[in-house]
């Protein structure tokens, strides 16, 4: 698994309470009756699996179910209550003395799979239970999953570390789709899902269902992994693309060694050269900050759909405006500014349309991003909530406003960058804001408290007239008064 | 929409993470550079290795490090970073440090970086039925260093934190270890996930199959591989530990949130670890019988720590509930750094370095009691914790500071600058605070602190040779200066010492011009291998002998203004 570095750990502090806010749990005192159970029975190849361990917890509401990169905080807050069970020799289990409640059953059967054709790919059972039921064939049918190993080398047969390594599944039609929880940005930054290499360039990627896969390394895989070297992606065995990659045959349970990757000579890497100027004075615009990201790969692909290929960098401009990203492979990228010290601090007043540039087979100089003055929306925001304690949340919530580009396609193409450039602002204890450097479109604006998560906004209002659907500029407008009423749910209120 | 801010925020998050270096003022005057090379031990140079610059004294979360990746000779650079005292940390997966990475740099500095390949653990984990274990984290502890030292220093965090997940057939392998001697185990309190991952209400178990207490620990010499240390996991409940934390849980900023951790009475060991989020109570799972110590944490973004005193408790086969931790606040010390205008100009080009490239630190005088406070922070203390580097006009505040009495250290970029004078602001006249130290009550912030520094500092380097052709010089050699005149007998800015290197060369720095007296004198075999031990010269009575010693010994020498003294031989 992935190594971490002692900054790494850091960015885990951060990263435990941003994760956190989503999945915070308290601690229930509750005095639900605690009359209801489940029970089921747990098979590996239709014979009874014993002294399997099933784990059955109680689900609360996640604020964000769909964001699957999350998933490292939401296998438990620490505090949730979970009640667990050892399959007898029938391979059955039995939870009794549960509260009614929403639950997941956990079979902790690691590298087993379900039998197809179960449409459920995990090892978890979502059911309801009400007060006094009784539910019985919450089963797990399982197989032994099945296994590909091999070892990634650079060209010479030297073993590459820490690389990723990930899986395509080939359906029938021969249609390739990446195999669920590989290249998932966020699961490779913290190094869940998919598999790396270790010290001998080998990895073992387990616990796969049937069927047809193309494994492959390298390339905008690396893009967290801090592997760097940028080496072009390779299939196995040693395929430049995917039509050319040798389909590994997977059979339940089956495991199928000496599926090595041979990367490819380190790609060139270059540097681009560029400077900040003001939009309206043509002077440059020093010390904001630049944010690189690569949105396609040299072979003209966008990466994964999402037109995210890996941070190029981000600094600071010098005194004459100017900016250097060193480093680049072959590719297209995207500069935005990224005008804030850190998200926790709130933004600047500029904002850009970005700029882009190429790197074919050389350095690139004389980049040019124009930084423009966006508009400032300022008010107040209030917390509706009799409770007094519920007013105090207000300086530790903070407003982030994202502008919706005026056309749609515009907005695919900068998707991943607009995403990552919203202005912000805190609240202070008053309630006052001010969210500068907004740029054109239609606003819409979100509250949230970190260590709780996303906050309701019933209302945006400003003299009377309501603009909760959002706010349109059109330019540098300085639009004050606005009034931004937070609804302080019982939930986030206790949890606060 | 959900999904959008979530994004976001790990955008956000990455951003910050490799967020410049550049600090708070929106046009820092000049923009500056730290360069170098990352190296094998075997002279290779390490392609894509990762190196980090994290200004000292700032807080990672709201003034992130500067990262960047080596190019395939191995060379970086890291730009854009602003006046300030930086730490370069380099990173390759498999690697681990060959030299002490707590060293400072300024911009400007050229670093090499050398990295050596990492040791290997590997094993099997089985249940209590003798089942593989699939994909459950091993931690690989290293609880002594190569020279057999407890604990390790800031170098060991890789090894602290590391974890790797077994395979399909309960196979793991941890590697880029550095050496020492290690214990592995299952179900350990991560800090990486300090309480987010899956807390199990198993107690951990260390190879063979052991409690934290009786584990058996593994000895790793250097990149070699120890196969074969087999973890069978002993199953069951552990205890748990719950109660609710007090005091201080609410800092200023966005972030708040308090880490429980617990740590074994003996070993002083991390045993466990939760995070509160939103909540005032807590509960450790997994806990085995025995005698442990507890201690809350609070945190945000700025690292405005509040801590609880270690509380003391013991789990005697039942679950321990109601435990009471209260936050405290700590103390700070502010004040402001001079330089003085030069009276003699030294050769080198000192108006080059700015008084925010000065570093200042509050080393603890005497021994914290117990536990650090600061749990697993503590391996990060010289980044951020106990130490500041001033702003553009000189002020500084060190805060974080638990009570008890501290000294003033600083580690200054501009080999003519020494200190010349540190004073507390009090009427009639200031306190010279140098000679009595800094006695901070719990939560006090002291303030009016003023270090000047004076211009034309000397340096004196030399070597220790054996009196006698052909002996052999003792371990543990230190060259002590002592200042020559009587009155300043108790003027500790004027007290120096240096460790002997293995030639034995020794260096003085930053030292007033003035006479003083040389002398080698060997440290205890506790003070050699204390990481809290300090400065021979700060105790009184120790100073004496010191200084009676060195009068017998007569080896007299005058710096003069900006002089460097090198190659001088003291005989032993």
């Amino acid at each position: 698994m992935l190594r971490f570095t002692r900054f790494q750990i850091l960015l885990s502090i951060a990263s435990l309470f941003i994760f956190s806010a989503a999945n915070a749990q308290s601690p229930q005192q509750d005095s639900r009756p605690r009359t209801s159970s489940v029970s089921g029975r747990v098979t590996v190849a239709g014979k009874p699996s014993v002294n399997a361990k099933v784990v059955v917890t109680e689900v609360k509401d996640r604020p964000s179910p769909e964001s699957q990169g999350f998933s490292i905080a939401q296998t438990g807050a620490g505090t949730a209550e979970d009640h667990g069970a050892l399959t007898d020799a029938e391979g059955r289990y039995r939870v009794a003395n549960l509260p009614e409640g929403k639950y997941e059953a956990k079979v902790s059967l690691g590298g087993h799979v379900r039998e197809k054709p179960s449409p459920n790919e995990s090892l978890i059972e979502s059911f309801a239970l009400g007060e006094g039921e009784s539910r019985g064939n919450v089963d797990f049918a399982l197989v032994r999953g099945g296994v590909i190993t091999g070892r990634v080398t650079d060209a010479d047969g030297r073993p590459l570390i820490a690389r990723a390594v990930s899986l395509q599944v080939v359906d029938e039609q021969g249609g390739k789709t990446v195999a669920p929880g590989s290249r998932n940005p966020m699961n490779m930054m913290m190094g869940f899902g998919g598999s790396q290499t270790d010290d001998r360039g080998v990895y073992r990627i387990f616990g796969l269902r049937a069927g047809r896969y193309l494994v492959s390394s390298g390339g905008e895989s690396d893009v967290f992994t801090g592997a760097g070297g940028n080496h072009p992606r390779a299939w196995h065995p040693d395929a430049a693309n995917e039509n050319q990659a040798k389909v590994v045959e997977v059979t339940s349970g089956g495991e199928v060694t000496g599926v090595d990757i041979r990367l490819g000579a380190v790609k060139k890497t270059y540097e681009a050269l560029g400077r900040v100027v003001d939009d309206e004075t043509g002077k440059p615009v020093a010390g904001v900050g630049v944010m690189c990201i690569k949105v396609k790969a040299d072979d003209g692909a966008a990466i994964d759909g999402v037109g995210f290929g890996g941070f190029g960098g981000n600094l600071k401009t010098d005194e004459q405006g100017n900016f250097r990203f060193a480093g680049l492979a072959p590719g297209q990228y995207q500069l935005n500014l990224a005008d804030y010290e850190s998200f926790l601090t709130g933004g600047g007043t500029y904002y850009s349309d970005g700029a882009k540039f190429e790197i074919h087979g050389g350095d690139v100089a004389g980049v040019e991003m124009r930084a423009k003055s966006g508009a400032t929306i300022s008010g107040v925001a209030v917390i509706e909530d009799a409770d007094q304690s519920a007013k105090s949340s207000l300086s530790q919530t903070m407003l982030m406003a994202y502008s919706s580009p005026p056309s749609p396609n515009e907005a695919n193409e900068n998707a991943a960058a607009s995403l990552m450039t919203p202005s912000a602002s805190r609240v202070g204890s008053d309630g006052a804001f001010s969210l500068k450097g907004l740029r054109p479109g239609k606003v819409t604006i979100h509250a949230f408290i970190v260590t709780v998560g996303p906050l309701k906004i019933t209302r945006i209002e400003r003299g009377g007239v309501d603009m909760t659907e959002g706010i349109v500029l059109t330019g540098r407008e300085d639009i004050t008064g606005v009034r931004v009423v937070i609804e302080m749910s019982k939930k986030n209120r206790e949890e606060k | 929409m959900m999904e959008r801010l979530s994004l976001t925020l790990a955008a956000l998050l990455f951003i910050s993470a490799s967020w410049s270096g550049a600090a708070q003022e929106k046009k820092p005057k000049r923009e500056g550079v730290i360069s170098g090379r990352v190296i094998a031990d075997d002279g290779q140079p390490m392609g894509g290795a990762q190196v980090m610059a994290v200004g000292a004294g700032k807080s990672p979360l709201t003034i992130p490090g500067q990262m960047t990746n080596c190019d395939a000779d191995g060379n970086f650079k890291v730009t854009g970073l602003s006046h300030g005292v930086y730490s370069i940390v380099a990173s390759a997966p498999g690697y681990v440090p060959v030299q002490d990475q707590s060293r400072k740099y300024r911009i400007g500095e050229s670093v090499i970086i050398r990295m050596a390949r990492g040791g290997v653990i590997t094993g099997r984990v089985t249940d209590e039925f003798g089942e593989p274990m699939v994909g459950v984290p091993v931690a690989a502890d290293r609880v002594r260093d190569s020279e057999g030292k407890l604990g390790g220093g800031a170098a060991t965090m890789n090894e602290m934190y590391s974890s790797w997940s077994t395979d399909d057939r309960g196979v793991y392998r941890v590697y880029g270890l550095e050496a020492g001697s290690y214990v592995v185990g299952v179900n350990v309190a991560s800090p990486i996930l300090g309480g987010l991952g899956e807390t199990s209400r198993e107690p951990p178990t260390y190879h063979p199959s052991s409690p934290r207490g009786a584990a058996v620990e593994v000895n790793l010499r250097g990149a070699e591989e120890v196969a074969g240390v087999d973890i069978r996991a002993r199953g069951g409940r552990g205890r748990s530990i719950s109660g609710t934390v007090s005091g201080e849980t609410q800092g200023e900023g966005l972030i708040n949130g308090v880490t429980v951790t617990l740590y074994g009475a003996a070993g002083k060991n991390l045993m466990g670890m939760a995070t509160l989020i939103g909540s005032q109570n807590f509960s450790l799972r997994g806990v085995d019988d025995g005698e442990y110590e507890l201690t809350a944490t609070r945190f945000n973004e700025s690292m405005d720590l509040a801590i609880s005193a270690p509380r003391r408790v013991v789990v005697r086969g039942a679950d321990l509930n109601g435990i009471e931790l209260k936050l405290l606040k700590l103390g700070a010390v502010s004040g402001r750094v001079v330089i003085e205008a030069p009276k003699a100009e030294c050769e080198t080009a000192s108006d080059q370095f700015k008084v925010e490239e000065a570093m200042i630190e509050m080393k603890r005088d005497g021994r914290a009691p117990g536990v650090s406070a600061f749990g697993f922070l503590s391996m990060e203390a010289s980044g951020f914790l106990g130490g500041a580097t001033p702003d553009k006009v000189g002020g500084f505040t060190v805060k974080n500071l638990e009570a008890g009495r501290y000294r003033v250290n600083t580690d200054l970029p501009d080999e003519s600058w020494y200190i010349r004078a540190i004073t507390q602001a009090a009427t009639p006249k200031p306190i010279d605070v140098s000679r009595s130290g800094l006695t901070l009550k719990q939560g006090e912030k002291i303030s009016g602190i003023e270090i000047t520094i004076a211009q034309g500092a000397a340096s004196l380097s030399g070597r220790v040779v054996p009196s006698r052709e052909g002996a052999q010089l003792p371990k543990r050699l230190r060259v002590h200066l002592i200042p020559a005149e009587a009155a300043a007998a108790d003027d500790l800015l004027r007290y120096a010492e240096s460790p002997l290197r293995g030639d034995g060369a020794f260096e003085f720095k930053h030292i007033a011009p003035a006479k003083y007296l040389l002398i080698a004198r060997q440290a205890s075999e506790k003070d050699a291998n204390d990481d809290q031990s300090r400065p021979l010269a700060w105790d009184a009575v120790e100073r004496g002998k010191l200084r009676r010693e060195a009068a017998a010994a007569k080896n007299e020498i005058e710096l003069k203004v900006c002089e460097r003294v090198k190659e001088h031989v003291l005989r032993w």
